[in-house]
């Protein structure tokens, strides 16, 4: 061997000057995880800090420093925001804690005395803010959206202290969220003279739920500003709503546009202020839903949405992995107590075991702790919500379960991130919405069985779905009762898009002009649904209860030589059935002639109608709306070949003139051809669905005994509902002879039911029925206030109006953005595209 | 029968013998005893049992047998196993090399062996499995959002920094891969290889001294790197690029060949690129077969397999391509040749560790991983090292399974760890090595 040809050596062989790494193998070997900066290695070498990290490759933390924020806290007297300025109020100390650590952060007079404050500047900012210049109010949100921007550390530093989320997501997601929501509501602002025929409500009140309080003040405060609206909040979570509005301050925004009032007395103030036009909120739980509606002074229109998770499907055709590492990131966001973030999971059989095997390992690398430290990935979790979750664990001692290795900080209130497994959905804890870390894993067999189980559920916030298979993917978009499909991926929002929750009250959006629209009222029905009379309390607590025994009429009813006595039966499931307790009422004329006799139904019959549209929903939804437009149109043909019988039974019942009557039938006819025309119109795109809002339940108004119907049947059945209708119980009449048209025009059996008798009583058992997914109610204010209240049980989508103030005979106020508003829920599908990669 | 049995067939069965059988073997006839005095008998023992395949050069006569009496010997004394078998030649050959420290290099080469059951076995490859390369889905989007979202969740700053910053150091393969290298500049390499960094802040950090992981040249350099690593008495791999690096359009023969001849001249490492054809027309059997003549031809020298991931299309030829790899025996798979227009990115990397963690769970052999390309800064490397840890763990942080290529990126991490140790910014004129 010559000098030129030096001998190969293996890799890593050790000779004098080795090669580091590989003493460092050793070492690793030898003393796993004990090494220790100070101490002394085998040779007796003083180990540096560096050297101790080198071997043992620990990672440091990364505190975002929260002394900006703290200086802004101390700075400011903090109290009510109200006239551009911190106002004290003089009542009990509202404690901020910070989860992180539990130390007291603030202490925040509260009162609610100065909500009238608040509201008085709200009056007087309103005018001059609603009728803004659409240019003007894009400046000042413009300047609102640069300032959130310019301070958006500190936003999200003051979010994270008070909230006790981790403050990555603070400020990678939430604000940029708030931002991306503000640029477009600002776009949205300057584009007001495209947001045709509405207009700003006046001053709305939105409350802020505990945790994710920028994303809700993205989501409600924004739009509502940009809509032209005074905003008072009540935050649960007050430090980042009164820096919000003190950045608007910076911004420049009008004194009176944005109030914030601290406090559950403030919040009690404030729904009991007439001023106030709108109700808007998201909060943690039903029963304070609850309590807020029933606390109502006035019937407004409530928007109000429980917080609640998301769910994912995994199927074995998908990359597994990628939807493990997904989980371990989205299911914990906000700590597991937000919307996106992810409650339950549902694994496909065949690829179960090797899904639960890596989310395994993935879940205990997870790091718990201060959420101002960069380098955790769960922050805190509030201690309501962890003893929730505790005693849902130790219910479900039989489930197996994981958690993440992390050690738990000793002070501050945390809870590690943990996974149940192999939970059947027949378990309780299965749809039970546990805010905090926790996130419940099922297995299915097929993907109609996933969809049934995800359907299957009081909530429908949004759901993911992993495969790669297109058409599967389709399907489902199209089936899952939700109002965000994703796709492969979780938890993205895009403000421009309009979904829209399934587990609210009202409609809770999340994006796009319906959102806008959602806090304006139609330019030609302001205040449709607004009352300035306080609700009569004995009103409400009697509506619906009274009931008037059917007695026989003293007249005849028919004069047999003349015509056959008729008897008029319930529509139900597209046959006549006689009512449950088989009663009838007697129904005069204007002038007090007896026109004939209808049943009187009862809480038996509305569940009868109920079933029997539930059981039509699918078939009917299922159809195209080219189909369903083809049956509306052969509807109105029917009707018209009876114009004249129609008009005669409405001039009759009502004593209007016959013309008139003609009239009512003309217009009718008009609404039925625009709900045929829209049937194939609403939804345009796969990604942007209008999916049907399912069991309808209508209590038509009773003026206008055709028209008012028909405005409303129309629309409804046309996006797919079915219909449980209460006909005006002044003039029935025409229903009952409408029924005879609908059961001979196509339409399916059960997609429109109706049920006479006296409409309180049986308005508030369709509200009371679980399995009607919406009450539209035309009628009286306590009824307004009665229903709504109702519908918060089963998150119903409810619409109501007092019964007088809607003019259906003019074209604006009977068709329109409002009317189709309410018949169908938004989704939207988010699927990122890609997969080329380089060459 | 034993007379009948060719000798190479006894010598076969004898290397599996246990050491201490094979003195009584010596005296059982005069047949067996040739066999067992033969010198490739003893080189082929001196390899398996103590690694070690060629003797340099020594001003002492040495011979097989006496180098493995030694070596033994040596073990009995250290790890005090009572076999004095070989004893009783008190002969001390040489095998490694001849200086005062010898005995002391020796004993730590011994405690090496000794916890050698601990260290990574050696990728053997499988059979040809087509069904790890079946129904393999990956998401083009949910990857690159995952690797986005995956920066920045680990935090590494001020001592933790400079730690991490010098272990990327040692994982570096120092690499000089153009048509204008010379002897000149691969000594510059080699040396700047054994002391990546300055002796003041090595100190000042509480280390000794330091190697970057290997230095990785053309075939034609590896004898220049020898010759510079042997005057130096360093002992950091060499990696030579080979089978037709850059772009593997050569015929399969001379593939082969170069990277015998790189082995031949002493490249401890060979980093072979993949025929992308054969990837792009889903011939996978194929590719099997060409990685694993690689592999043979690469004898003891481990094999890096650069799948060239800029070639591939989607991330599922990546994966497969990987799994291929890794089936014919690669100890490593590498990103790319630095030479295609996308190079080392972490969603590419995320697909590849994914490979890596699948092919442990099948087989039990942990395959290292090396990006390579596009890796420039002090802060890219430890994104990289994170990544290594969250994804596979602590052990593929580790120069045995986890190297970047690159050849700028010392630099940097020299201009950081001089920030941290003077707390000045380093002046690139004199404060940083050329």
């Amino acid at each position: 061997m010559s000098s030129q040809t030096p001998p190969a050596k293996r890799p890593c062989t050790d000779e004098k000057g080795a090669m580091f790494g590989d003493e460092n193998v050793t070492m690793n070997k030898q003393l796993p995880d004990n090494i220790m900066a100070g101490d002394e290695d085998q040779n007796g070498h003083f180990i540096s800090k560096e050297k101790a990290i080198f071997q043992n490759l620990e990672y440091s933390s990364a505190k975002e420093s929260d002394s900006a924020a703290m200086s802004w806290i101390n700075s400011q007297k903090l109290g009510d925001f109200v006239m551009n300025k911190m106002i004290q109020g003089s009542g009990d100390m509202l404690t901020v804690t910070n989860r992180s650590n539990d130390k007291v952060v603030a202490h925040i007079p509260t009162s609610g005395g100065n909500v009238g404050e608040a509201v008085k500047s709200g009056r007087e900012a309103k005018e001059a803010w609603g009728k803004m210049q659409g240019h003007i109010r894009a400046r000042h949100l413009y300047s609102v959206t640069r300032e959130v921007q310019k301070q958006g550390k500190l936003l999200a530093v003051m979010e994270c202290i008070s909230t006790g989320v981790a403050v990555r997501e603070c400020k990678n997601v939430m604000l940029a969220n708030l931002v991306q929501t503000l640029y477009h509501f600002t776009g949205w602002a300057e584009l007001s003279p495209e947001v045709k025929d509405c207009q700003s409500r006046g001053i709305v009140a939105v409350l802020l739920p505990e945790v994710d309080t920028l994303t809700q003040i993205a989501q409600q405060v924004v739009p509502a500003l940009a809509a032209g609206n005074c905003v008072i909040v009540s935050p649960s979570a007050p430090l980042p709503a009164l820096l919000f509005a003190s950045l608007c301050v910076t911004a420049g925004l009008p004194p009176g546009v944005l109030s914030v009032v601290v406090g559950d007395k403030a919040r009690q103030a404030l729904l009991s202020d007439r001023n106030i036009a709108m109700l808007s909120g998201a909060l943690s739980t039903k029963e304070e839903c609850r309590s807020l509606v029933s606390s109502l002074q006035y019937p407004i229109p409530v928007s109000l949405c429980q917080v609640g998770k998301s769910s994912m499907i995994v199927f074995s055709n998908s990359d597994i992995d990628s939807a493990v590492d997904c989980l371990a990131d989205k299911g914990f966001y906000a700590s597991g107590q937000a919307y996106d973030s992810v409650g339950k999971v549902l694994v496909q059989s065949s690829c179960y075991e090797k899904f639960c095997k890596r989310l395994k390992e993935k879940i205990s690398k997870l790091r718990v702790g201060d959420a101002l430290d960069h380098s955790n990935d769960v922050g805190a979790t509030t201690s309501k919500n962890i003893s929730a979750i505790k005693e849902a664990l130790t219910l479900n001692t039989h489930l197996s379960q994981f958690k993440s290795s992390s050690a738990i900080p000793d002070t501050g209130s945390y809870h590690a991130p943990t996974v149940l497994l192999d939970v059947q959905p027949s378990n309780d804890i299965w749809d039970e919405v546990l805010l905090g870390p926790l996130v419940k894993v099922a297995s299915f067999r097929t993907a109609k069985e996933a969809v049934a189980i995800v359907n299957h559920s009081k909530q429908g916030v949004g759901c993911s779905v992993w495969s790669e298979k297109n058409s599967l993917i389709m399907q489902l978009t199209k089936q899952l009762n939700v109002g965000t499909v994703w796709v492969n991926c979780h938890g993205i929002r895009e403000s421009s898009r309009p979904s829209q929750y399934r587990s609210c009250t009202g409609s809770m959006q999340c994006g796009g002009v319906d959102l806008l629209k959602l806090y304006m009222s139609p330019a030609a029905t302001p205040r449709l649904s607004f009352s300035d009379d306080k609700i009569d309390p004995s009103l409400v607590k009697n509506f619906g209860k009274a009931t008037f025994p059917a007695l026989p009429s003293d007249k005849p009813t028919v004069d047999p030589e003349e015509s056959v006595n008729r008897t008029i039966k319930l529509f139900i499931g597209g046959a006549l059935k006689r009512s449950a307790n088989d009663s009838y009422r007697t129904v005069l004329s204007s002038t007090g002639a007896v026109l004939g006799s209808l049943p009187d139904a009862n809480k038996k019959d509305i569940r009868d109608a109920v079933e029997a549209a539930a059981k039509a929903f699918p078939g009917w939804s299922g159809k195209s709306g080219f189909n369903r437009s083809q049956i509306l149109y052969f509807l109105a043909e029917n009707i018209c070949r009876r114009k004249e019988d129609f008009a005669e039974v409405i001039a009759q019942s009502t004593g209007r003139k016959y013309d008139d009557g003609m009239q009512e039938v003309d217009t009718s006819l008009q609404r039925l051809f625009m709900a045929a025309a829209w049937a194939d119109k609403f939804t345009s795109s796969p990604w942007e669905q209008k999916d049907p809002v399912g069991v309808i339940g209508i209590t038509a108004p009773s003026q206008w005994p055709m028209l008012g119907l028909c405005s409303l049947l129309g629309p409804a059945i046309a996006a797919g509902n079915t219909v449980v209708v209460l006909p005006s119980d002044k003039f029935p009449l025409v229903a009952a002879d409408l029924c005879q048209v609908i059961a001979t025009s196509d339409i399916p059996g059960g997609v429109v039911n109706m049920v006479y008798g006296s409409q309180s009583p049986l308005s508030l058992a369709l509200a009371q029925h679980q399995h009607v997914q919406a009450v539209w109610y035309f009628g009286y204010p306590e009824g307004c206030h009665v229903i709504t209240k109702e519908g918060v049980e089963n998150n119903k989508q409810v619409w109501c109006e007092e019964y007088d103030r809607r003019k259906w005979n003019s074209l604006v106020q009977g068709t329109g953005y409002t009317i189709n508003r309410h018949c169908y829920n938004n989704k939207v599908v988010v699927m990122p595209p890609g997969d080329t990669f380089a060459n | 029968m034993w007379s009948s049995t060719p000798h190479f067939i006894l010598t076969d069965i004898f290397s599996h013998l246990p050491i201490v059988d094979v003195g009584e073997c010596l005296i059982v006839c005069r047949s067996w005893n040739s066999i067992l005095q033969d010198e490739y008998y003893w080189k082929r023992r001196l390899k398996e049992d103590w690694g070690i395949d060629s003797l340099r050069e020594t001003h002492q006569p040495c011979s097989w047998i006496s180098e493995y009496k030694r070596l033994h010997c040596m073990q009995s004394k250290s790890v005090m196993t009572s076999n004095s078998e070989f004893e009783r030649d008190g002969l001390l050959a040489l095998t490694l090399n001849h200086d005062d420290d010898e005995e002391e290099n020796l004993k730590r080469h011994l405690l090496k062996k000794r916890i050698s059951g601990n260290m990574p076995e050696r990728n053997d490859g499988t059979t040809f499995t087509p069904d790890w390369i079946e129904n393999v889905h990956i998401n083009y989007p949910a990857v690159v959002r995952a690797s986005n979202d995956f920066k920045g969740r680990r935090a590494l700053k001020k001592e933790h920094q400079a730690a991490w910053l010098v272990k990327a150091v040692t994982l570096i393969d120092l690499t000089t891969l153009a048509g204008d290298d010379t002897y000149c500049n691969v000594d510059r390499l080699c040396n700047y290889a054994k002391n990546p960094l300055r002796k003041e802040i090595l100190k000042q950090l509480g280390f000794d001294s330091l190697t970057v992981g290997a230095v990785c040249v053309y075939p034609n350099r590896v004898k220049d790197v020898c010759k510079v690593l042997n005057k130096l008495n360093c002992n950091i791999g060499i990696a030579s690029v080979a089978a037709g690096f850059p772009e593997g359009q050569t015929p399969m023969e001379t593939r082969v060949r170069e990277v015998e001849l790189a082995v031949e001249a002493g490249a401890t490492e060979i980093d072979i690129v993949i025929n992308r054809t054969l990837v792009l027309e889903g011939r996978w059997e194929e590719l099997y077969e060409e990685v694993k003549a690689c592999r043979k031809a690469c004898g003891e020298a481990h094999l890096k397999t650069i799948i060239a991931t800029g070639h591939l299309g989607d991330f599922e030829n990546i994966y497969k391509a990987s799994m291929i790899s890794m089936m014919a025996g690669s100890d490593f798979i590498k990103t790319s040749t630095g030479k295609e227009s996308v190079n080392a990115t972490f969603p590419v990397a995320m697909v590849m560790i994914r490979a890596i963690r699948d092919y442990f769970e099948y087989t039990g052999f942990k395959v290292g991983f090396k990006p390579a390309g596009g890796i420039r800064t002090a802060k890219d490397s430890l994104q990289w090292l994170t990544l290594m840890k969250e994804e596979l763990g602590d052990e593929w942080v580790q120069p045995d399974l986890f190297r970047m290529g690159a050849s700028s990126l010392l630099g940097d991490i020299e201009r950081q760890l001089y920030h941290y140790c003077t707390g000045r910014y380093a002046s690139s004129t004199f404060d940083i090595a050329m």
